[in-house]
């Protein structure tokens, strides 16, 4: 990893900054991985999160990438209930949100009821290429991919937030929006799981330590 | 010392009862005696007989010469006399028997002397010159010195004499060559020294079993690693004696007895006589020690056996020593004997001197759910040394049925394995430990040799299992060192590929291919697998392949080619099976191709605009025209969106960066652009499909054609990047007009139009853009318009308050939106 990463590259790493900060509370925001490749302990908790993602190699890794590129992680399932429910009427949603008992399927009705026209567009894409670039950052720490390649996927990545976004907030917005989308009622309850934070927390967090980095959207 | 003849002998020695030609003799006796000056020489010298007759040595003149009784009654003069002979009987003058007798009748009692420190070397060595010449001449004194010494040293009673002897024997090389008896009364002959008939006749009055107790109780009788009996009788070994024990199995067992003890008490080996065969190249020896149950000191014989034993005679041997090894679990792991003979045994052998019941050992005692730690460590390293490393590349020869046999991978499965029926439970024993372990190594190759017979082997649900087995075991590889990856992984790889051969199991097939990661070894394998399964022109093509295929095109281009490399085989061979593909779907397929040339386009720009890869294979871009090439060339003009034409049609015209590597593609596209946009309206007069009509119309009048056009710009705004102003101002300008057109529609246009503006009015990014403030501007009125005094206007407002509160618009749209749900219904 001897590239060295100019303010554009920064900028660029930055879209995965709350979501790094969410899974590694020490992460380095300006580095390549955002793990201290030289402490045992960072690199096997990134190498634990890969796993958690079901990620053995590098082809695996590009395989998740593609999932989260085309829109099948969320995205995909997001917009065919927000076309449903934008047919709906306020009863007839109703109807059908008394009707499901699972209770994160309900709490997926709700938020997509919610924004099914807010997100019509940008669906959750700034949660999938948010976790495309944290997951790339993850395969640095194992080898399984290149800066080269990062690079090159970064660029296209960049390219399709701010075309989709047209602010930090909006960006960051989208993330928790999908974090929320995925987690669902599941997000840990700090009073039972103290020392945990939520999205949230991470988010301002964010904002307080590195206010600078999440100003200026340069398109 | 001849002075004794001179002085006691000669005085006594009467001429006249010796014969001429024992004068002649005496004479040379004397002569060399030294004794010239003695009258007896004179008087013998001067008889004129002696010198024409031939010199005889007699027995008479023997006994006149060494038969002297009273000289023995004192030690040293005994001693002394003795000596005396040494000159004689180097020329060959030997003592007759009598006096022989006489003589190890004084040696015997004297024995003690010669054993103390009082009797000078010198006299020892010459006393034992004269017994080693006596042994080995030709006269009767032979046979009388011989059995004298061979007695001796079978004398259990007397160990210290017999022990004094042996060392002497050995030390002068005493009963080693050839002794002499009579054949009968008047010749004598020459014998050698081997065990047998006549041997044993005259020493053992012709009683074999005589020989052979007093040989076996001999045997284990020694100092400490010092020679013993045994080092003479070693020498007298021979096929006769070999025939015996052949013929005399409960012999055979003593002896081994005898052996084991000598082993355990003296420390020494008995190589000779473990070795002994007889002329048919029998050895009793080995053939018992491969019959009988073992001990531990058969262990210790065994690992004494030389090289060049008939095979056989050992296959019976590794068996009993197999047994011996597993007796209660390894009861002998943590002996002597087991460090010192056993392990080494087995270290230094060859997978090919092994039987083959040693695989089903090594499986039992090393079994990861079972084995004991510190003998798994043990035999592991000992069998993956003989079975895996000496043979690099397959399954080794082993020993079975008394031949030399090539393992295959089948033949272990049925008869060592024996796990055809339970061969998920057989795995799952394996499985965890993973593939450092040398047993799932040669499990590995095992299977790898089976390849095809797999098949036949295995059911599908086993064969399925054993698919798991191998990807869990080639992911363990991830954890072990380089030597173990390279060896092993090709093997996985290559028997996951013959097993994975059913088509469209991709999840499989990326399973196997994802292997291509642990280590470089098998990466070529990786791929051609997968490209053999991707691009296999046998099994019918799938929309959902087809899809794969261009996602690992994305692969392929971020990776600089590295990863997924069949994707470029896939570019330059399959656009005419993909076009035919398509060909032969009725169903409308023009969405799906809209994606997928959408997808390859936007790679083909990137790939053209980063041209930094610069190795051999042609760029990314270049192959994708080919593709693009023979695809569109095969493809039926009919299957395309209009859409997908013109943007290929406008890539190619307007980008800078269209295709440039061939001519032929542009041309093609050109053509189909004009098939689709010069003759379209006259074939769409008939059909009024919404979905082409996408051409400029001047504004004019309102119409069914018009409205229709408004409205499909309107919904496609976002894919075509049309903001058509002009249609939108004519409209408002004829507000009047439309709204009566539109009450008269017969098709009801007016909840589509609605939508469609109330969409535009929801878009961040028309919102963002300054430079279509215009276009949004008509949108609003147009909406307000349509919508303001219908029965649908309250829900839109509500609508519109809803999303304002979502919180998901910036400020300014978040205005906007108010203040036109205030207006509609107003």
């Amino acid at each position: 990893m001897t590239d060295t990463i100019t303010p554009k590259i920064q900028d660029q790493l930055n879209l995965s900054a709350l979501v790094l900060k969410k899974h590694h509370k020490k992460a380095d925001l300006y580095s390549w991985s955002g793990f201290d490749l030289s402490e045992a302990l960072q690199v096997q908790m990134a190498k634990r999160l890969l796993n958690l993602y079901g990620i053995k190699s590098g082809f695996h890794l590009r395989n998740s990438l593609q999932r989260y590129k085309s829109g099948q992680m969320v995205s995909n399932t997001f917009q065919k209930l927000a076309t449903q429910f934008r047919m709906d009427s306020t009863t007839s949603f109703e109807a059908k949100y008394n009707a499901e008992q699972n209770p994160k399927t309900k709490h997926i009705y709700k938020l997509v009821w919610t924004y099914r026209f807010s997100l019509k567009d940008q669906k959750l894409i700034g949660y999938e290429m948010a976790n495309y670039i944290f997951q790339m950052r993850l395969g640095l720490v194992s080898g399984f991919i290149t800066t080269h390649e990062v690079l090159l996927r970064l660029e296209d990545a960049n390219n399709t937030i701010k075309s989709t976004f047209n602010s930090w907030e909006a960006f960051h917005n989208n993330v928790c929006l999908g974090y929320e989308y995925v987690l669902g009622p599941t997000e840990q309850d700090i009073s039972k799981f103290p020392g945990t934070d939520t999205l949230w927390d991470t988010y301002q967090r964010l904002h307080i330590e590195q206010k600078n980095e999440f100003k200026v959207w340069n398109t | 010392m001849p002075s004794i003849f001179k002085e006691v002998i000669l005085p006594n020695l009467n001429l006249k009862t010796l014969e001429a030609s024992e004068q002649q003799v005496l004479i040379t006796i004397l002569e060399l005696l030294d004794i010239t000056d003695s009258k007896v020489y004179k008087d013998a010298k001067d008889n004129p007989s002696t010198k024409t007759l031939s010199p005889t040595f007699t027995n008479t003149l023997a006994q006149q010469l060494y038969n002297h009784p009273k000289l023995y009654s004192n030690t040293q003069q005994g001693i002394t006399f003795v000596l005396a002979w040494l000159p004689l009987v180097k020329q060959g003058f030997f003592p007759d028997k009598k006096s022989t007798e006489l003589f190890i009748h004084f040696f015997k009692f004297n024995l003690n002397y010669f054993e103390s420190e009082h009797c000078h070397q010198t006299v020892k060595n010459q006393i034992f010159e004269v017994i080693k010449l006596l042994s080995e001449s030709t006269s009767e004194a032979s046979i009388v010195v011989n059995q004298f010494l061979i007695d001796s040293i079978f004398d259990l009673t007397n160990i210290v004499n017999s022990d004094f002897l042996i060392k002497q024997c050995i030390q002068f090389n005493i009963l080693n060559s050839t002794y002499s008896a009579n054949q009968n009364k008047d010749t004598l002959d020459t014998y050698p020294f081997k065990i047998n008939d006549t041997f044993i006749k005259h020493f053992f009055n012709n009683d074999w079993s005589c020989f052979i107790t007093a040989f076996h109780q001999i045997l284990p009788v020694g100092h400490v690693y010092k020679s013993s009996a045994y080092t003479i009788i070693a020498n007298w070994l021979s096929s006769d004696l070999a025939d015996y024990y052949a013929n005399n199995t409960q012999s055979v067992l003593e002896a081994l007895e005898a052996i084991k003890e000598r082993w355990i008490f003296a420390e020494v080996k008995s190589t000779a006589l473990l070795h002994l065969k007889t002329n048919n190249n029998h050895y009793p020896f080995i053939n018992a020690l491969g019959a009988k149950t073992w001990d531990s000191g058969d262990v210790i014989l065994f690992s004494d056996l030389n090289k060049g034993i008939p095979q056989n005679l050992l296959d019976q041997c590794y068996q009993q020593f197999l047994e011996w090894l597993s007796i209660n679990k390894n009861l002998h792991f943590n002996t002597e004997v087991f460090t010192d003979f056993a392990k080494p045994l087995l270290q230094q052998a060859t997978a090919s001197v092994l039987p083959l019941t040693s695989l089903a050992f090594w499986f039992n005692t090393c079994h990861p759910k079972s084995g004991i730690k510190s003998q798994t460590e043990t035999y592991n390293a000992i069998f993956s040394k003989l079975l895996l490393d000496d043979n690099q590349n397959a399954l080794p020869s082993m020993r079975y049925q008394n031949e030399t046999f090539k393992l295959t991978g089948p033949f272990v499965i049925t008869h060592v394995f024996q796990n055809t029926n339970n061969l998920d439970v057989f795995l799952k024993g394996f499985q965890n430990c993973g593939i450092s372990n040398p047993l799932n190594q040669f499990l590995v190759r095992v299977f790898y040799d089976a390849n095809q017979e797999l098949f036949n082997l295995y059911n599908k649900e086993q064969l399925e299992a054993l698919q798991i087995f191998l990807l869990e075991l080639a992911y363990s590889a991830t954890q072990t060192e380089d030597a173990i990856k390279t060896q092993n992984l090709p093997f996985i790889v290559n028997t996951l590929s013959v097993l994975c051969v059913d088509s469209g199991n991709f999840t499989r097939v990326n399973q196997i291919w994802a292997l291509k990661d642990i280590d470089p070894c098998i990466t070529t394998l990786c791929n051609t697998f997968a490209a053999k399964h991707y691009l296999n022109p046998n099994t019918p093509l799938t929309l959902n392949q087809i899809q794969a295929w261009f996602s690992y095109l994305s692969d392929y281009y971020y990776s600089f080619k590295q990863e997924a490399i069949w994707v470029n085989d896939m570019l330059t061979t399959q656009g005419v099976r993909t076009a035919n593909f398509f060909n032969k779907i009725n169903d409308d397929v023009s969405y799906f191709l809209d994606k997928v040339i959408k997808n390859i386009i936007t790679i083909h720009q990137k790939s053209k605009k980063t041209e930094i890869d610069n190795d051999a294979t042609p760029q990314t871009w270049i192959s994708i025209e080919v593709f693009l090439m023979d695809f569109l060339d095969q493809l039926k003009t009919n299957k395309l969106n209009a859409n997908t034409v013109r943007f290929l049609f406008e890539y190619c015209t307007l980008q800078t960066n269209g295709f440039t590597s061939q001519d032929t593609l542009n041309n093609s596209i050109t053509t189909l652009n004009n098939l689709y946009f010069n003759t379209k309206p006259e074939a769409d007069k008939s059909n009024t499909s919404l979905n082409t009509v996408d051409i400029k119309m001047q504004p004019n009048e309102i119409n069914q054609k018009f409205v229709d056009f408004v409205l499909s710009n309107l919904e496609q705004y976002p894919q075509t990047k049309i903001y058509d102003t002009e249609a939108l101002t004519f409209l408002l300008d004829n507000i009047t007009e439309f709204k009566v057109w539109l009450q008269n529609d017969p098709n009801n246009i007016r909840p589509r139009l609605s939508q469609a503006l109330y969409i535009t009015l929801l878009d961040t990014n028309l919102a963002s853009n300054a430079a279509l403030a215009t276009f949004t501007n008509l949108c609003k009125t147009l909406f307000i318009q349509l919508v303001k005094g219908t029965k649908m206007a309250s829900s839109y407002a509500m609508g519109l308050k809803t999303m304002v509160k979502s919180g998901a618009y910036p400020e300014d749209v978040s205005t906007v939106l108010s203040q036109v749900a205030k207006d509609i219904i107003a």
